[in-house]
């Protein structure tokens, strides 16, 4: 095994041990709450996804509501009743 | 755990019939919770309602509208029926409950219930990830996601219950049609009546017991094409019986219900036949019945009463052939797609 840090890794070296999960935690809260403040916060002040580009939540949103808001013509939402034969 | 659910004619004793039948679990030593549509559920205080204000509320606020406080919704048709159902599934999930009898009112009132709880998961659903969902502006999108999930699971929750719960359908001598319509109907929402009760007998005397054994005999007649176990219990001789009379003529019932190992068998099937597939929706002889089809969607009439339903995975790629009632049954007959199946070597 390597002895260089991976880069995820973000704890500290463990001479018992190259794992330390501690670390592994703390570097993922880093991760959750650098999504937090870059993310979520900035977004926040869009209200409209399509004047920022650069915002990956808005980037999201656009790319969902293409995939959900297709326009569906009339006979896409209709049920085509089934004929049933007569009752035995 | 057993979940009863005890619904049928207006006025024929509903409600003494599921307060007797709790009674007599009781006294055969079963953890028993009764819960009753009629009253009103704790709304403000019930978790569905904190998820619904959580999604909801959101919801409002961001179209700039104030959001609204239980209050102002309690007691509200429909929202009842599904605090109620999902205060019974938060019952069966305790676990020092043996059996829950859910006395639901009046088959039409059930029936509302089941359909509310059938649609109403499917509604949110849709809601979750339609193109109504991405125009919300949620301070915390995660919360709201999470509510969402809450209330939906909390719902379907409930609808997934009342399809392995025990029926008992209650009448009198003069509701066998009606019963009959209610068990049809009834199975169309996945719900399997287990016994049927013919409740207020009129007690025969000298001058009418060939009159009343025949309307006896009669009811029997029509109510035993459920399929299922029939009681009848006598009248009191001054108005309503006491439950505790009543608990003691359910004996019979209760050990149906509860005490035999009884496995409902499914409303609906699929299986293979030599062309495709067929899929069989127990419903009842003479219903009305119709149904149509929406991509992966069945919709299915029952008496007026409707249901949507997902195709199993394996009739999505089918076209429907052929359909129709067969003893009671609606058959309906599935073909691989050639558009979608390609043709054997």
């Amino acid at each position: 095994m390597s002895s260089s840090k991976p880069w995820w890794f973000s704890g500290e070296e463990s001479s018992s041990s190259s794992f330390d999960l501690a670390g592994m935690a703390q570097g993922a809260q880093q991760i959750i709450e650098w999504a937090r403040d870059s993310l979520l916060t900035t977004h926040q002040a869009h209200a409209n996804p399509a004047d920022h580009p650069t915002c990956l939540l808005c980037k999201a949103m656009q790319l969902f509501q293409q995939s959900t808001s297709a326009p569906q013509s009339s006979e896409d939402l209709s049920f085509t009743w089934i004929e049933l034969d007569p009752p035995k | 755990m057993t979940l009863l659910l005890v619904s049928g004619a207006g006025g024929a004793g509903i409600t003494t019939v599921a307060q007797g039948l709790a009674r007599s679990l009781r006294e055969e030593g079963y953890s028993t919770a009764e819960i009753d549509s009629s009253i009103a559920a704790p709304l403000g205080t019930s978790q569905v309602w904190s998820d619904a204000v959580s999604t909801f509320g959101v919801w409002l606020q961001s179209l700039g509208a104030s959001t609204l406080a239980a209050q102002e919704l309690e007691g509200l048709v429909g929202l009842n029926e599904l605090i109620t159902g999902v205060l019974v599934a938060d019952a069966i999930r305790n676990s020092n409950i043996d059996v829950v009898v859910w006395d639901m009112g009046s088959s039409r009132e059930a029936l509302r219930t089941l359909q509310l709880l059938d649609t109403v998961p499917v509604l949110l659903d849709r809601l979750l990830t339609g193109p109504v969902a991405a125009q919300i502006s949620a301070p915390d999108p995660t919360a709201l996601i999470t509510a969402w999930y809450g209330l939906v699971t909390h719902v379907s929750a409930a609808r997934d219950l009342v399809h392995e719960a025990q029926s008992v359908l209650v009448g009198t001598l003069n509701d066998a049609d009606a019963l009959i319509r209610a068990s049809g109907a009834m199975r169309l929402y996945g719900c399997n009546p287990a016994a049927v009760v013919l409740n207020k007998v009129p007690a025969a005397n000298k001058s009418d017991t060939k009159l009343i054994s025949r309307s006896v005999k009669k009811a029997v007649a029509v109510v035993d094409g459920i399929g299922v176990p029939v009681v009848v219990l006598p009248m009191a001789a001054k108005g309503e019986p006491k439950p505790a009379k009543v608990m003691k003529w359910l004996g019979p019932l209760r050990e149906v219900l509860v005490e035999e190992d009884r496995i409902l068998a499914d409303v609906w099937s699929v299986r293979e036949t030599k062309k495709g597939y067929s899929l069989t929706f127990t419903l009842r002889a003479g219903a009305d019945v119709q149904v149509g089809r929406r991509g992966d969607l069945l919709l299915v009439i029952c008496d007026g009463y409707r249901r949507q339903l997902e195709l199993p995975a394996v009739l999505k790629r089918c076209l429907i052939t052929s359909g129709g009632m067969v003893s009671g049954s609606l058959v309906l007959k599935f073909v691989p797609d050639p558009k979608v199946w390609r043709e054997q070597p």
